[in-house]
């Protein structure tokens, strides 16, 4: 049973993709209701890197347009964070780093695949994350 | 004079992805670094082999590497933002793995002084179980494992800008390796931190110095003099690996590192000062991106073991990072003090 006094921390995901974009609605909507804070993470790869920008701030913007749904929440419940690092390591360091009650992803990010073992973000999170972890389905047909 | 192993030169072409900075044309500008030597009749060119799957298994999962073989076989895709593979990328990373066990081989027959593997895809980032940061398998833990099954001592030298995260979670709590890494501190992979030290039964040999932005390559040079050293002369390594990525020269695109050519060359004689005698010392390429800069420190790094007169980019100094040298040689120190290995 989810409620105010064991949700007040979520971590969600986040990489731009169709996926990403609604794990973050579900958390948005969560968190409305739970009166929880939301904590976007969105993990900064190789390629991402822009010389002169070591913080990746350049990724700013973007970020802030993948989670616009979490724009209905008040100001000091969301925190919007760049983190080096690969999707899987970023996300479970920032649950760890922030004691998050409840950790939402989407199915499959911008770089996964259909090999389950090697590249699946959120089964790799269900085996190590350290809180529960909510997987928000693809749209049928996806 | 210094003889010379060169493994590869293995641009494997058919692993590519338009577009993609890890791209065969990086092994060719680290090729033409080393032909610039002019090393001749010094120079020991040994063909890459195909590593084997018992000898990958030293090092990673027996699940990975089948999931890894059927994924390639299938047409392949992304691993990870980061990282592809497509049909011939397992051959590909079984090679690059064989070209660092083939260079080994050739020193411990006392074939040549040093070796330089120059081969892709690169490693560091392959953890035991995934591909990651370009990396597939993880070839300089590929070629450590191998001699630390045989009794040897190994010393790993990390200089790539980013953090080898997958040979330090190999070695965590190896005591027969230790994994010595410099890198750009809050950077791709998110690991490295200096409080990162090893595992249980071999605290204090995994060593990190996180680097600001900007550092420059004195920093690098005060590192392996005041963290590395003292360590290095209690461990004994028999053998000394260096993970020789070029991706902290000043002028590469996916880092802000602010390291020159020269500074590679006075980097390459320290860790050659750690090695217990000549041809125990290897160079495994790892990240670089810019081709201009990979040639001109392949150069400097290898031209400064075997002696042959070039010239180098001007060694780099005043850059921020005083203060990362310093917490890293407390902790070490303290650990020293109270480990035996």
């Amino acid at each position: 049973m989810v409620n105010e006094t064991i949700v007040s921390t979520i971590v969600v995901g986040v990489d731009g993709s169709d996926d990403s974009r609604r794990a973050v609605q579900w958390a948005g909507r969560l968190a409305g209701v739970v009166g929880a804070r939301v904590i976007a993470v969105h993990a900064v790869g190789l390629l991402e890197h822009e010389p002169g920008d070591p913080g990746a701030e350049h990724l700013r913007p973007a970020l802030e347009q993948w989670t616009e749904a979490l724009e209905a929440l008040p100001d000091d419940r969301v925190e919007r964070r760049l983190v080096a690092g690969d999707p899987a390591g970023a996300v479970a360091e920032t649950v760890a780093a922030t004691a998050a009650d409840l950790l939402v992803v989407g199915t499959r990010g911008a770089g996964a695949h259909g090999a389950v073992g090697l590249g699946s973000t959120s089964l790799r999170l269900a085996e190590h994350c350290a809180c529960p972890l909510v997987v928000v389905p693809a749209l049928s047909g996806q | 004079m210094t003889k010379a192993v060169v493994a590869g030169p293995f641009a494997a072409p058919d692993h590519s992805l338009v577009g993609h900075p890890e791209r065969p044309s990086r092994v060719t500008a680290a090729a033409a670094g080393i032909d610039a030597l002019g090393l001749d009749r010094d120079r020991i060119d040994v063909e890459p082999r195909l590593a084997t799957v018992d000898e990958l298994s030293r090092v990673h999962d027996a699940s990975y590497l089948r999931e890894l073989e059927a994924f390639c076989a299938s047409g392949g895709g992304r691993l990870d933002p980061d990282t592809f593979a497509g049909t011939e990328s397992w051959t590909a990373a079984r090679q690059a793995s064989g070209a660092g066990l083939a260079a080994v081989d050739a020193l411990a027959a006392g074939r040549a002084d040093v070796a330089f593997v120059i081969a892709r895809p690169p490693g560091h980032h392959a953890l035991a179980d995934r591909a990651m940061g370009f990396c597939l398998v993880n070839n300089v833990a590929v070629s450590a494992s191998a001699l630390a099954d045989a009794g040897e001592r190994v010393l790993i030298v990390d200089w790539d800008v980013h953090h080898g995260n997958g040979t330090q979670a190999i070695f965590w709590n190896d005591d027969r390796v230790c994994y010595v890494s410099m890198h750009q501190d809050r950077f791709y992979p998110g690991t490295g931190a200096v409080d990162e030290v090893g595992g249980p039964d071999a605290l204090g040999l995994t060593v990190n110095i996180p680097l600001p932005a900007r550092a420059t390559g004195d920093l690098m040079e005060r590192a392996l003099d005041e963290v590395v050293a003292p360590i290095t002369e209690r461990f004994a390594p028999t053998w000394v690996l260096v993970s020789a990525g070029f991706d902290a020269h000043r002028d590469d695109p996916l880092a802000d590192l602010a390291l020159s050519s020269g500074d590679f060359a006075r980097l390459a004689t320290r860790v050659r000062a750690f090695a217990p005698a000549s041809g125990r010392l290897a160079f495994f390429l790892e990240g670089g991106y810019d081709l201009e800069a990979i040639q001109k420190s392949v150069t400097a790094t290898l031209g400064a073991i075997v002696g042959e007169r070039h010239e180098n980019e001007p060694a780099t100094n005043g850059g921020p990072g005083a203060e990362a040298v310093s917490r890293a040689r407390s902790v070490h120190e303290d650990l020293l003090r109270h480990q035996q290995w």
